[in-house]
């Protein structure tokens, strides 16, 4: 970490038209918002302390979602980036700041899916390709690595869905706002999620 | 939605999950009432449940250290983060004062010159009127 970051423990923090002024060791201790407001400040200990708190969370999410860890650690030092540079937008008291961090990594990684291949859309039908067999290493006995297998297999708009409201605990409303969806329309994409997953694991288990 | 009991509870499974917690007042109450007369249903919630747990058990992903640092590097290396527009520094506020003030006398002004601009308008067209009458007035008198 630079070293005027270091030596500037006590940040001028301006955002949404309020000063306050935020030092470092109170956003260790601090609530999400608070670091957040820190951060817009340019408070780098806030920074690192989101980063700790939530850089497991963004990671696996993307890992899951992309299907390659070296996307996924693209997309989640973007993902935090953008938190760095935006912080200031963040809006307390609308959105939870996991959801909205999961927001920016979900929009973050459709922009890359559509790079890599322009048709490509969350809404395709398409499973994610297997360029790079994550899972398939693991023995395909292990109830987790069947499990996810069966979730690399699914849709992308159905398995971002399953794993946001199974896999890192948002609400399904909160889903609905990450993926910029209507709740009924979440609801209906884990409705088909789950049904695949079933069927996939039961088929697994009594093969014909 | 089908009639059959069952299969309006696995929909509801599918769309909610296992736990009714999760699940609207209304198919709660039902798929309540339904479990506690029919074991398939609870079969059918078991299941769904199983696969929660499965879910939920998933290995966490952590955040290579590497990748970690590697993030907190580049944010060192940018400068401060952006702040919104409305609230860069005492320079920006006084401008915002200034332009807010400005505003009343800009409206006013915009104001009056569109009402003159009527006015003048309506009195462009009277005097064309009365101009027209006349000459009117006049073939019919030749």
């Amino acid at each position: 970490m630079a070293a005027s970051a270091i030596a500037d423990a006590t940040a001028d923090v301006h955002v949404l038209g309020r000063s306050r002024q935020v030092t470092s060791t109170a956003t260790a201790s601090g609530n999400d918002d608070q670091l957040l407001l820190a951060i817009a400040g340019g408070d780098h200990y806030a920074f690192t302390e989101l980063v700790n708190r939530h850089g497991d969370a963004v990671h696996g999410y993307l890992l899951r979602l992309t299907g390659t860890r070296s996307d996924a650690e693209d997309l989640t030092q973007e993902t935090f980036l953008r938190v760095w540079r935006k912080a200031g937008s963040y809006e307390p008291g609308r959105v939870r700041a996991s959801t909205w961090l999961h927001r920016i990594a979900h929009n973050l990684c459709i922009d890359s899916f559509r790079r890599a291949r322009p048709e490509r859309s969350l809404d395709d039908i398409e499973a994610l390709g297997s360029d790079e067999d994550l899972y398939r290493a693991q023995a395909a006995r292990e109830t987790v690595a069947r499990l996810e297998l069966a979730l690399r297999e699914l849709p992308d708009n159905q398995r971002a869905a399953l794993l946001l409201c199974q896999v890192q605990g948002f609400s399904n409303a909160e889903a609905a706002e990450i993926l910029g969806l209507k709740v009924r329309a979440v609801e209906s994409l884990l409705a088909r999620a789950r049904r695949s997953l079933r069927k996939r694991l039961q088929s697994e288990e009594h093969p014909p | 939605m089908s009639n059959d009991p069952l299969q309006e509870l696995e929909a509801g499974l599918d769309r909610w999950g296992g736990e009714l917690a999760r699940w609207p007042a209304a198919e709660a109450r039902s798929a309540r009432a339904l479990l506690e007369r029919s074991p398939a249903a609870r079969a059918l919630q078991e299941q769904a449940l199983e696969l929660e747990r499965d879910l939920t058990s998933l290995r966490p992903e952590p955040l290579p250290e590497l990748a970690k640092a590697q993030i907190l590097e580049r944010a060192a290396r940018e400068a401060r983060p952006e702040a919104p527009a409305a609230a860069r520094g005492p320079v920006a506020r006084l401008w915002r004062g200034a332009l807010a003030a400005c505003l009343p006398l800009l409206a006013g002004y915009l104001v009056g010159a569109s009402s003159a601009y009527n006015d003048d308008a309506r009195y462009a067209d009277a005097v064309s009127e009365l101009v027209f009458t006349a000459s009117f007035e006049e073939t019919i008198d030749d």
